[in-house]
């Protein structure tokens, strides 16, 4: 028997709290497995009509104690442990509420990791019966069997020898790893990690794919879709905001003839640019719209960069609590943020509470029929 | 026999049919060469990170907080930027943290890891190391996250008892008999719970954590739908992606001079510029060639 953690404390031992390593914790933990493979295998075997009320009956009250816990109010200003009696029956029910979580969590972790053993008992099955009948694709299943057994085996050599006194050092220091160590943590962080990370970079690449070939300003809809999107997209970009705000900046200290011209090239951008995407094919208005778009560009940049403004600092900050902020990319974005992205997303959030909570409901009375034979 | 000639292809053509490799291989370079190179590339924090460090910053020594450190390497590009910055900070302040997983199995192993070698990174700058179970203990994972917080909320001590930490020097001892839980009763003890995280463990915390303030440090991805919580005040500050990050290293650099406060939100900002970039690029190339070829259907 491997060596079991040291509590330097002894836990207080109850039926469900034996001491940490003795023989009777490991005799009942042999008893409540074989118990439970024995409860699974009979409701198996057990015809529908008694297995239904068996697995109704255990959902709903294992429901029940989520609805009553989270509905029931809780006890007022109750710290754990600390012997504090109820005044009367109804807060001893919270009491008795709050004193059963602690129950509750280990059970459900523990009926959730039996659930990853089912997963792995379920992947082993298929990718056995694949292998040993040579159906199609088997040398796939071989290679996950490899990978499967290769890091059970040296995830728990690794996890054995840390278990004694020199953990903390393994744990401190490589110097003192043993070969299970570093066969490990080359299978954990120099393959699975890396592999995992590959895997999630890849989207990357089809986000790209999928903007230049999908992302099209087809309707009017997606026209302010594709506006807000870019507005959003470049405001993350420090340079461009920099350059941004020194341009508003700049703006503020101008005369009033270059804000004007400023301004007429502004106008002339945006109209240039409707007018090309309203060419419709005609190219002559298209490239003629180009022009436009461009000359204007050039008529903004002169006026900010390329007029002599002495005695000017190179970048005249927008003063705090000006109106030219609002003009500021950043805060244009902020604003779509705060006032149309967030609140769609509360609306869907919204949408898909609802629709979980009528869901939970038909799990909890398990009218849900969908899943399953029971 | 008459020759068939294939049909002659215009500017607009050429512009929406550019082939995917070579979309890729602009992707791959415009990512991979910044990272070769240290540029400053100017920022201006975000209002919800701000809030973030100016919490953690009004943190006394010794105070404590709940880390869940709900990610594992498939997300590291942006999680492990943002729990570097955190422990950074953590660790200069003097703030005990227990960290714990409700996510993956491979959690702790992976905080024990970024934990290490953000502790040799300060110890080797001349700073004092920051001790397992005296400054910080994992507590492990926990596979049934709904319940655990819950737990959480209701009895911290009866949620973690029996989860054992590795003291140097030490067989392995009861994480609650860390000083970090030294006069912890209740989750209300500790002064924040922050989830850094690339899951819906998030969702599964505003939904159950009731005593103590919270502040997130999610992915890019789920910034937008998390900034729900922080604008209707259900969090006290958010950290989002690689920006995020960036915004951290931005302003710890004014509070801990002449330390390493550059990170991996620093390393890959540059990248992330050039990323949007060539984004915004494609989505324009592919309006303008649309509009050229007169294809615009409604």
């Amino acid at each position: 028997m491997f060596p079991v953690a040291q509590a330097a404390a002894p836990l207080p031992t109850t039926f469900w709290a034996d001491a940490n390593g003795s023989a009777t914790l490991w005799i009942k933990i042999a008893i409540t497995l074989a118990l439970g493979f024995a409860l699974i295998f009979a409701l198996l075997v057990a015809p529908v009509a008694a297995r239904r009320p068996i697995v109704t009956g255990i959902t709903f009250l294992a429901g029940l104690f989520y609805v009553l816990k989270w509905l029931y109010p809780e006890p007022i200003a109750r710290k754990g442990g600390d012997g504090q009696l109820p005044r009367n029956a109804a807060e001893g029910f919270s009491f008795w509420l709050s004193d059963a979580q602690s129950v509750v969590t280990p059970v459900s972790n523990v009926i959730v990791a039996l659930l990853i053993g089912l997963g792995l008992a379920n992947l082993l099955k298929i990718h056995l019966t694949r292998l040993l009948k040579a159906q199609k694709d088997w040398g796939y299943s071989l290679v996950l069997l490899v990978c499967m057994v290769t890091f059970v085996i040296f995830g728990y050599w690794d996890w054995i020898t840390r278990q004694g006194p020199a953990g903390a050092a393994m744990q401190a220091s490589r110097e003192t790893w043993g070969f299970p160590q570093y066969a490990n943590d080359l299978l954990f962080d120099g393959l699975l990690q890396n592999m995992e990370a590959a895997m999630f970079s890849v989207v990357a690449f089809y986000i790209l794919s999928a903007a230049y070939r999908a992302f099209r300003a087809r309707s009017v809809e997606a026209s302010i879709l594709l506006v807000t999107a870019l507005i959003v997209m470049v405001s993350l970009l420090g340079v461009v905001t920099l350059v941004d705000d020194q341009t508003i900046g700049r703006f503020l200290v101008l005369g009033p003839g270059a804000q004007a011209i400023a301004v007429l090239a502004i106008l002339g951008m945006a109209g240039g640019t409707l007018l090309f995407f309203r060419s419709a094919g005609n190219r002559t208005l298209a490239a003629a719209s180009g022009v436009g778009v461009l000359v204007a560009l050039v008529a903004f940049i002169l006026v900010f960069r390329g007029v002599a403004l002495p005695g000017l600092p190179s970048d005249p900050p927008v003063p705090p609590g000006s109106f030219a902020n609002n003009f500021r990319i950043t805060e244009i974005a902020a604003w779509i943020q705060k006032n149309l992205q967030t609140p769609a997303i509360r609306g869907i959030d919204f949408g898909v509470g609802v629709g979980l909570l009528a869901m939970g409901l038909r799990l909890w009375l398990s009218l849900e029929k969908t899943g399953g034979n029971v | 026999m008459a020759k068939v000639y294939a049909p002659r292809r215009g500017l607009a053509d050429r512009l929406q049919s550019i082939p995917k490799p070579v979309l890729y291989l602009i992707l791959t370079l415009a990512t991979a060469i910044p990272l070769f190179f240290d540029v400053p590339v100017p920022n201006q924090p975000v209002q919800e990170s701000v809030d973030f460090y100016n919490n953690l910053m009004a943190l006394k020594p010794g105070d404590r907080v709940l880390l869940a450190s709900d990610w594992t390497n498939s997300t590291r590009g942006e999680s492990s930027g943002e729990f570097d910055a955190l422990v950074r900070i953590l660790m200069r302040r003097g703030i005990k943290v227990a960290i714990y997983t409700t996510a993956d199995a491979q959690g702790p192993q992976v905080a024990r890891n970024e934990m290490t070698r953000m502790i040799d990174q300060e110890v080797r700058e001349g700073r004092p190391a920051y001790r397992l179970f005296e400054d910080y203990t994992v507590l492990g994972f926990f596979p049934n996250s709904e319940n655990t917080t819950s737990s959480i909320d209701t009895d911290i001590r009866a949620a973690f008892a029996g989860k054992k930490d590795y003291p140097p020097g030490q067989p392995p001892r009861e994480c609650l008999q860390s000083p970090v839980f030294q006069g912890v009763e209740s989750v209300a003890d500790f002064k924040y719970l922050i989830v850094c995280s690339g899951t819906k463990t998030t969702e599964i915390a505003i939904e159950r954590i009731k005593k103590v303030p919270m502040m997130f440090m999610v992915t890019g991805v789920m910034a937008p739908e998390t900034r729900n919580y922080y604008s209707s005040g259900q969090i006290k500050g958010l950290v989002g992606g690689v920006k995020g990050v960036y915004d951290l290293e931005t302003l710890m650099s004014k509070d801990f001079p002449g330390m390493t406060n550059k990170g991996k939100g620093s390393a890959y900002y540059l990248s992330l510029h050039f990323a949007l970039t060539l984004l915004i690029l494609v989505v324009i190339l592919g309006n303008v060639a649309m509009f050229l070829a007169g294809k615009r259907t409604r």
